[in-house]
């Protein structure tokens, strides 16, 4: 099981990885020649991007292999639990995002100039949780255009709360230490999104059969993407308005 | 081995099963059929437990222990298959899946099927008999299986049923088939159910529902008499009576004939259709 679901993720995301990686790459090359100091922040500001990006992508692997072969009801007669059917699609995918954090890491240390920055870590350890969530979810929505729409529009709206909050949480977090209250606020916005997406999977999964992409599918397109659409517009209008007074 | 106790089940606005039970004994080979869209394969899935009843439950035998799945082998009409995996891939996907140690490749052999070859590229016939494989691999209790036989070709639906009938020989298999097409499979079955509108309309042991459903030739309807469906020509027409009686046949002016399988259920489905 681990073995198919793992052989299903690691080509694309070697490829995906060397897209995001070679544009930082080639920016050290060319930059190297003139300031070399460039190159730890390069990889600091572009490795988030390739974890996120494989998180996302890990995540909507999560069913595409059973829609795509229209085999979810042949992995559905396997004997097993609901915990276990997520743990083996969820391990795998933990352990390729684990294991590209700790590749992370030891750039970041062999970098040397990053260690001393925190923030590197505190942007890539909510991200690649959000993402790998979220992503699993948006994973789980049959239809590839919806998939496409609810990516997007959930990391949007992740973003756009984010920005809603702020206004809100950064005031009540005047002395705490700058690098805690973004994280804060990212958390808060990502427990939203979260939460809709989260609240509709649970409440079409309760009883995982056959029928529950399509249940899902139907809940996202009904309840979900209009409430986190609804929600960035309040956020936005939040935003805007306590700024001109 | 199999007992549905009051289910309910829908797809969105469509009510399948309302207050539905059955009970499958301990190596009985059941059919059930009925007209297209009616439910049989829905309530195949919710035998499997691909499905799950709205409302009621499905007990299994102790027999199959605390993971009934395990124990039941479901060949769908989908045939679906990880299509991206190999052969031996797929075996050991399903190895693993289901804690099996060893798996008897002999059908494989005979059908010339290779280790690598994709299971994509393999026919729909090889595909059932590969998922038979598969599915007997973990020596199942309850064989529940789809609406597959018509669409494999001669030679290979014989080979399936040929497999089929030596392991009821062998095993004391509880064997659950859908099906529309019943000649190959007709000396193998004990029992017959035909659902008609989420309900059991018929649930007769084969050789009593045959007993039971004669077809009449006669020039005029027979009067008084239980008619099922009517067929033939407008210059000759059939006559579907049922429950038959013996005592009828002193009041029937025609000629009466015995029917089989394939032509019983089709006298009951054409009931339907008129």
């Amino acid at each position: 099981m681990f073995k198919k679901e793992l052989r299903e993720i690691w080509k694309p995301v070697i490829l995906r990885l060397i897209v995001v990686l070679a544009i930082p790459v080639v920016m050290t090359v060319m930059m190297a020649r003139t300031s070399p100091e460039h190159m730890p922040n390069l990889i600091r500001d572009s490795f988030p991007i390739a974890l996120i990006w494989v998180a996302n992508f890990l995540g909507v692997t999560a069913f595409k292999a059973e829609f795509e072969d229209r085999s979810l009801e042949y992995w559905l007669t396997f004997p097993q639990g609901a915990g276990e059917r997520f743990a083996r699609k969820a391990a795998p995918r933990f352990a390729l995002v684990l294991s590209m954090v700790l590749f992370y890491g030891v750039l970041c240390a062999i970098s040397g100039s990053l260690v001393s920055d925190p923030r590197a870590f505190k942007i890539v350890g909510p991200c690649s949780v959000f993402f790998f969530i979220n992503g699993c979810l948006c994973g789980f929505l049959s239809d590839r255009n919806l998939r496409m729409v609810a990516n997007v529009v959930t990391f949007f709206s992740f973003g756009i709360l984010t920005f809603g909050f702020s206004r809100i949480l950064l005031p009540l977090f005047p002395k705490i230490n700058q690098t805690v209250s973004p994280a804060v606020v990212s958390f808060s916005a990502f427990l939203i999104v979260a939460g809709i997406m989260g609240g509709i999977f649970l409440s079409s999964a309760r009883k995982f059969d056959l029928r529950a992409p399509q249940l899902f599918l139907k809940r996202v397109r009904a309840f979900g993407l209009p409430l986190l659409l609804a929600l960035d517009i309040a956020a936005l209008v939040f935003h805007f308005a306590g700024h001109r007074t | 081995m199999i007992t549905i106790h009051d289910i309910s089940f829908r797809y969105d606005k469509k009510q399948v099963y309302d207050g539905f039970s059955l009970h499958i004994p301990e190596g009985q080979s059941c059919l059930i059929s009925g007209i297209n869209g009616v439910g049989k394969s829905t309530l195949l899935r919710l035998m499997a437990g691909v499905l799950r009843p709205d409302q009621g439950r499905i007990t299994y035998s102790p027999k199959l222990g605390t993971v009934p799945k395990k124990k039941i082998g479901f060949i769908s009409d989908r045939l679906s298959l990880y299509e991206s995996l190999t052969v031996v891939q797929g075996i050991e996907l399903h190895q693993s899946a289901f804690g099996l140690d060893g798996f008897d490749d002999s059908l494989l052999k005979h059908l010339k099927i290779g280790e690598n070859q994709s299971i994509k590229s393999l026919s729909i016939g090889q595909r059932t008999i590969f998922h038979l494989s598969l599915v007997l691999a973990a020596r199942p209790e309850i064989l529940l299986i789809d609406e597959i036989i018509h669409s494999i070709d001669a030679y290979l639906r014989k080979f399936f049923l040929d497999q089929l009938i030596r392991l009821l020989s062998e095993r004391r298999m509880t064997i659950v088939t859908v099906n529309v097409n019943f000649h190959d499979i007709e000396h193998m079955i004990d029992r017959v159910i035909l659902l008609k509108s989420g309900r059991i309309a018929v649930d007769e042991e084969i050789d009593d529902l045959k007993d039971k459903v004669k077809r009449v030739v006669a020039a005029r309807p027979p009067e008084g008499l239980p008619v099922l469906s009517t067929g033939g020509s407008p210059e000759r027409p059939d006559y579907f009576i049922y429950p038959f009686e013996e005592e009828f046949r002193r009041r029937i002016d025609g000629e009466i004939i015995d029917l089989n399988l394939t032509e019983i259920v089709a006298a009951f489905i054409g009931g339907e259709y008129v």
